[in-house]
């Protein structure tokens, strides 16, 4: 029928509005035919300087490349969380690129979420597994194949309040990064220095809570020299005399303050676990509730920006025997199953995750770079992160398992029981064990 | 012939009916279709294929693995099943009857004979508009251990400050607490059933010489017992299927305390990719959910009064 006979149809004026509205709506499709669409993802919970990091890069990939458009839509979602991702992959409403907490990429590969990312990798004829940091490499690797590309990492350490410290009579030159980790049991005498309370006994400023913001499993296992995984028998070791000492430092660190006491201060301060409740402004350091908190660097944008009088300093995390340790996450950029233009996402996947994209990232958002030929450039951040950038060579990383997620709850359940006294933390870990193994041997069949 | 015909009846599914039933009872059936189309969509595939889905192991994606009854097996000897369940239980129990309670005292409150009782109703329903997502977040902040309005209101009671969130022989009762902020609705029935009971009963009550709380009691509590049911019955599903605040305010914690079925369902299937593991507590979760509303349903004769004479 011809376009002239529809439009001389009986009721004219609704009629004709309607195809003029779905000559416009093809018109539209019309002008950005020949163009791929992609849909970039991240989670709820991704710091907002890193958003702004990604937003930039996107908007310059745009531009140079005219027939690809990329765009960012932010979606529930945190570090082990995917459900929103997951779902509507099934659903085939997925996204082409997601931003995926890079711990994670092993146990979602195993899943069958992530589209293997070989045949894309084999096209380009490069070998990109030298290119970037080994244990970040690592991490996107799962049964020998590749599932992301690398993106930012991050160390940790103990940020102090010199004012706070200064006031008690306390030596500064204790906690001169030089003379290496101070040691858990003087860190212990100085911190309960500080402590204060109310008439209550309720206390109103604490000198250190070690399980505070990043003091997770991780960060006490690793500084007393635990190992949280065998790779030659794909075991995973809670119980390694290492980790139940960190654990055994926070039994007890929580034994003195008073377990319940305990737990009413940081639920005051921090509301622990709702984390991202909290504003990044009332975060207890930088209103002085407590005087040493273990972080990483994320933290010094936003002292910057908050209390930008703190008189402060960063030191290695308190260790027995002078061991400096610290840890890395990041995150990975992966394409999921059922994305639909998934060659021009490995392209934007390269873009951000190449020299470039990694450098303009880590001017904007302060993660460092996963690139190899980036790790010395001190030059992208301000000069306090360099602290955190001599880190990365003794920074370990969380093992790459298929039981990831589940491992990390796991430990924090153990915690949580240690922290309250409920459990010895050797019962308490070897519950993760006998909980976490037969699921990793599960993926071994 | 045609009139004979017409009038010979027609076994249909046990029931003997005439051809004008039958016609009428298909028409009918026409009618709820799109319905009877989504229960059998929505509800009963769904059901079943869950079912089916428990039987695996299954992340998701990929090919399914029959396994048989293993899930089940899993899930009798996991500790933290159990004190899930048990958390759900203790949940259910004591927030379904509390919801009763306060709805009738808010139907009562809406049913005053007072000039200005619209102002009083909107602001009663009022916190029950808001999102449970919302007034999770809200509580956190409302149940702060130090600077909480709640300790704070409670303080003038010399009540000690109290750590709702973070103390495990608390937070249970925390959130049960807070559900009690969406009593609207069903205080929006009761009240229905309220306005539905006949003025004269309280009349002749009151020439009798009873006093108000004998009314309450001997009149309009025994009446509006049909609603009561509905709402037990309702209540209970929900209440076992206690997701939200848990997950925005506790995440389970402190110690596993709110720890609830349906949260270790979530996490299993899209935190660790076990959807066949998830499956099948959704299925343990739906035959006690059935096995307690068909005891419900049955005790209600002893209780329920339907014919008001």
């Amino acid at each position: 029928m011809a376009l002239s006979a529809l439009l001389a149809f009986p009721h004219p004026p609704i009629m004709k509005r309607t195809l003029l509205l779905l000559v416009c709506c093809c018109l539209n499709n019309a002008a950005v035919f020949g163009q791929s669409q992609i849909k970039f993802w991240y989670g709820s919970s991704t710091d907002p300087r890193e958003e702004k990091g990604y937003q930039e890069l996107v908007n310059e990939f745009n531009q140079q490349n005219p027939k690809v458009q990329v765009r960012i839509e932010k979606v529930p979602g945190s570090e082990t969380d995917a459900a929103k991702m997951m779902t509507a992959v099934r659903s085939g409403a997925g996204p082409d690129v997601y931003l995926l907490d890079r711990f994670t990429v092993a146990q979602r590969a195993a899943s069958g979420l992530l589209k293997d990312l070989g045949p894309y990798l084999k096209k380009e004829g490069k070998d990109l597994s030298h290119e970037y940091l080994d244990f970040a490499w690592k991490e996107v690797v799962y049964a020998d194949k590749v599932f992301g590309l690398p993106i930012g990492t991050d160390t940790r350490a103990l940020f102090y309040n010199k004012k706070i410290l200064r006031e008690a009579g306390i030596d500064l030159a204790e906690f001169d990064p030089t003379k290496g980790p101070i040691s858990p049991e003087r860190l212990k005498e100085i911190a309960f220095k500080l402590n204060k309370a109310d008439a209550s006994g309720a206390y109103t400023q604490l000198g250190f809570v070690p399980w505070l913001e990043q003091g997770w499993g991780y960060s006490w296992g690793y500084a007393f020299g635990g190992k949280f995984y065998d790779p030659a028998q794909n075991k995973v070791t809670p119980t390694n005399p290492g980790v139940v000492a960190g654990y055994q430092f926070l039994y007890d660190w929580a034994k003195d303050l008073g377990p319940e006491k305990a737990r009413t201060f940081v639920d005051t301060y921090w509301q622990w676990p709702s984390v991202g409740t909290l504003p990044e402004e009332q975060d207890p350091f930088l209103t002085g509730k407590v005087a040493m908190v273990l972080t990483g660097q994320w933290e010094l944008p936003r002292i910057k920006k908050h209390a930008p009088d703190l008189d402060y300093s960063v030191t290695y995390i308190p260790a027995p025997n002078g061991l400096k340790s610290s840890w890395s996450g990041g995150w990975s950029l992966v394409i999921p199953q059922g994305a639909k233009n998934p060659d021009a996402a490995y392209q934007f996947i390269r873009f951000v995750t190449d020299a470039h994209g990694q450098e303009e990232l880590a001017k904007v958002s302060g993660m460092f770079p996963t690139l190899k030929s980036l790790a010395g450039r001190k030059d992208l951040f301000p000069p306090d992160y360099e602290f955190f950038l001599s880190l990365l060579p003794v920074a370990q990383s969380r093992p790459p398992l298929p039981v990831g997620a589940l491992y990390w709850d796991k430990l924090k359940e153990a915690q949580e029981a240690v922290i309250t006294n409920s459990k010895k933390p050797e019962e308490a870990l070897q519950s993760v064990l006998t909980e976490v193994q037969p699921q990793l041997d599960h993926f071994k069949k | 012939m045609l009139a004979a015909e017409a009038c010979r009846p027609t076994a249909f599914l046990m029931l003997t009916l005439s051809r004008r039933d039958l016609r009428s009872l298909i028409a009918g059936l026409l009618f709820v279709s799109p319905w009877l189309f989504g229960f059998a969509v929505f509800l009963v595939y769904p059901l079943l294929a869950n079912f089916q889905m428990g039987m695996t192991d299954y992340s998701g994606f990929g090919d399914a693995t029959w396994i048989g009854l293993k899930n089940y097996q899993e899930l009798l000897a996991d500790p933290l099943f159990w004190e899930s369940l048990y958390n759900t239980l203790f949940y259910t129990v004591f927030a379904v009857p509390l919801g009763v309670a306060v709805a009738i005292l808010i139907a009562i409150a809406m049913n005053q004979k007072v000039r200005e009782i619209p102002i009083y109703r909107a602001l009663i329903y009022l916190p029950s508009i808001a999102p449970t997502f919302a007034l999770s977040m809200m509580m956190i902040w409302l149940m702060n251990p130090r600077y909480g309005l709640v300790n704070y209101f409670l303080s003038f009671f010399g009540v000690p400050s109290i750590n709702w969130l973070g103390d495990p022989r608390w937070s249970k009762i925390a959130i049960i607490l807070l559900a009690q902020l969406g009593a609207g609705p069903i205080g929006l029935i009761f009240l229905a059933a309220m306005r539905a009971i006949p003025t004269t009963v309280y009349d002749a009550a009151s020439l009798d010489g009873a006093s108000s709380w004998k009314k309450f009691w001997h009149i309009t509590l025994p009446l509006i017992t049909p609603a009561i049911l509905y709402d037990i019955i309702i209540g209970i599903g929900l209440g076992l299927q206690i997701f939200v605040p848990a997950y925005i305010m506790t995440q389970g914690g402190p110690l596993n305390s709110t720890s609830f079925i349906a949260l270790y369902i979530y996490n299993s299937a899209f935190k660790y990719s076990r959807f066949g593991f998830a499956a099948a507590m959704s299925g343990i979760l739906f035959l006690i959910n059935a096995l307690l509303a068909i005891t419900i349903f049955r005790s209600s004769r002893l209780w329920v009064n339907y014919h008001v004479e």
